[in-house]
């Protein structure tokens, strides 16, 4: 399984879906110094199996991703009633207005676009599940 | 086929006087010109999209052939006799050759018409083809300068994130090694600001490829009709 829960807290769990190992350890590493506790998963077509297992408070979701992109896999989660709670943030390079307009469209709460620098992404993640 | 050009080629002037008549009163044929064989200047520089060889003085025929049928017009060739005609169709298949009886003149018109509408036909053809080719090669460059963003935006995320990160916990860290944290931040930061005017840029080319190939295409598809 690739996850990596840090942290002694467990009272927000955020779940990093990103193919790329140097930017999960970036967020991760983000993300545990602010006081939350990160899991990843690198394989996009785990993410349903991973949300079970770890029940995460938010998702931070990669877009361009091999063989499920982030857009799909966020209508899908937001399409299941399962899953549709667990707010989800999309970061990506890209940035232009068509581009946030589809995410809002697939049900995305938050878009960050890469690169982003520390208070950005956890501006964004505060903003959706509190400040830790 | 009004911007055709054509050439009729003869020493007969009353081949010349009734082809021409006959060219003058088919309005949809395109302008035309009539040259003896003492007269053949800017021939030899493909100045014709039709060339029509009438009768020509003796021995002559052969280095006028040889000087329109470049292989890439047509040329229509009408001739008296039986044989010569034979000869030329065995010598020269590319060559529509016609003899010279009663009605000649409505065949070459008619086959002359038939011969511009391929040449147009094929030209607009060619236009249309390279306009597709240069749109697919727009399309293969967008697809590539986005490509090439997106991997050096994630590259640059790991390198400003985790420069920030460091410059955030690094306290302790002597003031050098601050100073080249904050050099990699900023030199990185400035890389971002390249991509995003590149990103511009790129957005810019893409919407103007996309307006001039539609213009062009727009174009092409009312003409042809």
């Amino acid at each position: 399984m690739d996850t990596k829960g840090r942290g002694l807290s467990v009272l927000t769990k955020i779940l990093i879906v990103d193919d790329s190992p140097a930017e999960v350890r970036l967020m991760q590493s983000m993300l545990d110094r602010a006081g939350y506790m990160s899991v990843a998963v690198h394989d996009p077509m785990r993410l349903e199996q991973m949300i079970d297992m770890e029940h995460p408070n938010l998702i931070l979701m990669d877009v361009v991703m091999p063989q499920r992109n982030g857009f799909q896999a966020c209508r899908e989660l937001k399409g299941n009633a399962v899953y549709a709670r667990i707010p989800v943030v999309m970061v990506s390079s890209k940035n232009t207005d068509s581009d946030k307009f589809w995410a809002k469209q697939q049900g995305a709460d938050g878009y960050v676009v890469k690169p982003f620098s520390n208070e950005e992404l956890l501006g964004t993640v505060r903003s959706l599940v509190g400040k830790h | 086929m009004p911007d055709s050009r054509v050439v009729v080629i003869a020493d007969d002037p009353d081949f010349i006087r009734d082809l021409m008549t006959a060219w003058k009163a088919d309005h949809a044929l395109s302008s035309v010109v009539a040259r003896s064989t003492d007269d053949l200047g800017g021939i030899a520089e493909g100045n014709f999209d039709l060339a029509v060889v009438g009768p020509v003085l003796n021995k002559r025929l052969a280095s006028v052939l040889k000087l329109v049928d470049t292989g890439d017009r047509p040329v229509i060739c009408v001739l008296k006799d039986a044989v010569e005609l034979r000869a030329l169709k065995a010598e020269r298949p590319r060559i529509l050759a016609l003899g010279q009886h009663e009605g000649w003149v409505d065949a070459v018109i008619l086959l002359a018409a038939e011969c511009l509408k391929r040449v147009d036909l094929l030209a607009r053809l060619r236009r249309t083809e390279q306009a597709a080719l240069s749109t697919a090669h727009g399309a293969a460059l967008g697809r590539y300068m986005v490509d090439i963003r997106h991997d050096l935006n994630n590259s640059l995320t790991s390198v400003l994130g985790n420069a920030e990160l460091l410059l955030l916990d690094g306290q302790q860290l002597p003031d050098s090694a601050r100073d080249q944290l904050q050099t990699i931040q900023e030199m990185a930061l400035h890389m971002h600001q390249i991509m995003q005017r590149f990103s511009s840029a790129e957005t810019a080319a893409i919407e103007k490829v996309s307006q001039a190939e539609t213009e062009r295409l727009s174009h092409v598809a009312a003409t042809a009709h």
